[in-house]
C-alpha cells in the first residue's frame, strides 16, 4: 500500500512597499521594453506540508502572462516563511502557480494596473508662445494672414518654437523650417518671405496633440507613450499623459506642458517652479 | 565683489526682453553646463547672488526640429537676490538674464544657420544683464 501523498499548501500576503501600500513598484533600474514597464511585487508566503511548516523549501513558480516570472528570494525559514518576488511586464491578472504538484492548488492572482515609480522625478515646464505677448507691427504671412512680425519670425516666436497661439485663438505652426535661414544670433529669420505657416488644432507633441496641464514630455524608456501618471508631490500636479518627448528629457524627468503664453510660465514659477524628487504613480494607458 | 555687483546693477538696462516661448531648466544644471564656457561670470553669479532653483530659457519646438525638440537655449532668466545686500546698499529682487552665443551644428559638426538642419546645439555664456524688480535701496 503506497504511503499517503504529502499535501502541501502555500498562503500568500502581498507585502507593503516603501510607499506604505501594496501596489506594485516600478524598479528604478528598470526600463520600458517592448512598450511595457516592469512591475515588481513582493509577497510573503508560508509553505506547509501536511499542515507543518516546510523548512528550507525552495518552491518554483510559474506565472501566466508574457514577460513574467516569480521566484523565492531565499528558501523558506524554520517557520516555512519566505518572500516571493513577482516581476512582470504584463498588466492585468497575473496568476502565480507553484510548479510542484503537491502545491498546485495554491495559486495566487496579482492584478497589475497602477504602480509606484521607485525613482523620483524632476519636473520642468514648457509652453508655446502667444501673440498677445508680442509687440511688433503686423505683417502678412503665407496661409495665415496678418500677425505680429516678432510673433511669427523671431527667435522667441513661432519660428523657433514651431507653434504659437495667435490673437484670434488659433494655433499657427511653421510648415517649412528647413527652408529658412537665420540672422546671426538666431534672433530673427533672414528670409522671412519664404516662411510658410498653417493653422493647427493644437500644438503637436511626438505622440499627439498637446493639452495644457494634461500633457507631458517623457523619456519613452521610462514611461510608454500615451500612458498616464499622477504627479503627487512634493507639489501635486495631478494626472498627466505622456504625449511628447524631447532631446533633453532623459531618465526620470517630465516636462509639463502648461499651455500658451508667458503668463503660464509665470504662474508655474509663482507656484514654486520646477519640482524636484517628485513622487509619481503610474496609472496605465 | 559687492562693489562690482552694485555697478552691474546700476548700469543694467531695464528694458530686458522676457522669454515668451519658454521652458524651465534647473539653475544648477544650467550653470554646470555653461560654467566651462565662462568660469569667471558663472563664479560671479554663484558668489554674488542667491539664485532661484529654476531658470527659464527658450524652447526649440518640434515643428522646427524633432531631434532637438524641447531643448532649451538662451537667453535664460533667473530670479535672484543679492547675497551681500548691506554692503551694496541695496536689498533687491532681481532678474538676471544670461545671454548666450548659440551654435547649431549639422551632422558633419559644421555650423549651420538653419536650426532645422541641426543635430546638436552648443552654447557659450556671453554676458549677463541684471534687472531690478523691486529696488529697496537704503535711505
Amino acid at each position: 500500500m503506497p504511503p499517503p501523498a504529502v499535501k502541501g499548501a502555500i498562503t500568500y500576503t502581498v507585502k507593503k512597499n516603501a510607499f506604505g501600500d501594496t501596489l506594485p513598484v516600478i524598479p528604478k533600474e528598470s526600463r520600458v521594453s517592448g512598450g511595457m514597464l516592469l512591475f515588481r511585487v513582493d509577497i510573503d508566503v508560508v509553505v506547509t506540508r501536511s499542515g507543518s511548516p516546510a523548512k528550507q523549501a525552495n518552491v518554483a513558480f510559474k506565472v501566466t502572462g508574457t514577460h513574467s516570472h516569480a521566484r523565492l528570494l531565499a528558501p523558506t525559514d524554520a517557520s516555512g516563511k519566505a518572500v516571493l518576488r513577482l516581476e512582470t511586464r504584463y498588466t492585468g491578472k497575473n496568476t502565480i502557480t507553484p510548479t510542484a504538484p503537491e502545491f498546485a492548488a495554491s495559486t495566487f492572482d496579482v492584478d497589475i494596473s497602477e504602480a509606484w515609480y521607485e525613482g523620483k522625478f524632476e519636473i520642468t515646464a514648457y509652453n508655446v508662445c502667444e501673440e498677445d505677448d508680442f509687440s511688433s507691427d503686423l505683417v502678412e504671412a503665407k496661409n495665415v494672414g496678418k500677425h505680429k512680425k516678432d510673433f511669427l519670425f523671431s527667435g522667441k516666436g513661432v519660428a523657433m518654437e514651431g507653434t504659437g497661439l495667435a490673437s484670434d485663438g488659433k494655433f499657427i505652426q511653421l510648415s517649412n523650417p528647413k527652408d529658412l535661414t537665420w540672422k546671426s544670433g538666431f534672433t530673427e529669420i533672414k528670409n522671412s518671405e519664404d516662411a510658410v505657416f498653417e493653422f493647427v488644432d493644437a500644438p503637436q507633441g511626438a505622440f499627439g496633440k498637446l493639452t495644457a496641464d494634461s500633457s507631458i514630455a517623457i523619456d519613452p524608456t521610462i514611461l510608454p507613450p500615451k500612458h498616464r501618471v499622477n504627479i503627487i508631490g512634493p507639489r501635486a500636479l495631478g494626472e498627466r499623459k505622456g504625449m511628447d518627448t524631447g532631446a533633453d528629457i532623459k531618465g526620470f524627468h517630465f516636462d509639463n506642458f502648461v499651455g500658451a503664453g508667458k503668463d503660464k510660465m509665470t504662474a508655474w514659477e509663482s507656484a514654486g517652479g520646477n519640482i524636484h524628487s517628485a513622487k509619481v504613480k503610474y496609472l496605465g494607458n | 565683489m559687492g562693489r562690482y555687483i552694485r555697478k552691474a546693477i546700476l548700469g543694467a538696462a531695464l528694458a530686458i526682453s522676457a522669454a515668451w516661448a519658454d521652458g524651465s531648466v534647473s539653475t544648477s544644471e544650467l550653470l554646470q553646463s555653461l560654467g566651462p564656457t565662462n568660469p569667471q561670470l558663472v563664479q560671479t553669479l554663484r558668489d554674488g547672488f542667491n539664485l532661484d532653483k529654476g531658470a527659464i530659457g527658450t524652447t526649440i519646438g518640434r515643428a522646427v526640429n524633432p531631434e532637438l525638440s524641447g531643448t532649451r537655449i538662451g537667453p535664460y532668466t533667473i530670479h535672484a537676490r543679492l547675497k551681500q545686500a548691506g554692503q551694496s546698499g541695496l536689498s533687491t529682487e532681481l532678474v538676471i538674464v544670461l545671454k548666450t552665443d548659440v551654435t547649431f551644428l549639422d551632422a558633419q559638426k559644421h555650423k549651420t544657420d538653419k536650426p532645422a538642419a541641426a543635430v546638436s546645439v552648443k552654447e557659450t555664456l556671453k554676458s549677463i544683464e541684471i534687472q531690478v524688480v523691486a529696488d529697496r535701496a537704503r535711505e
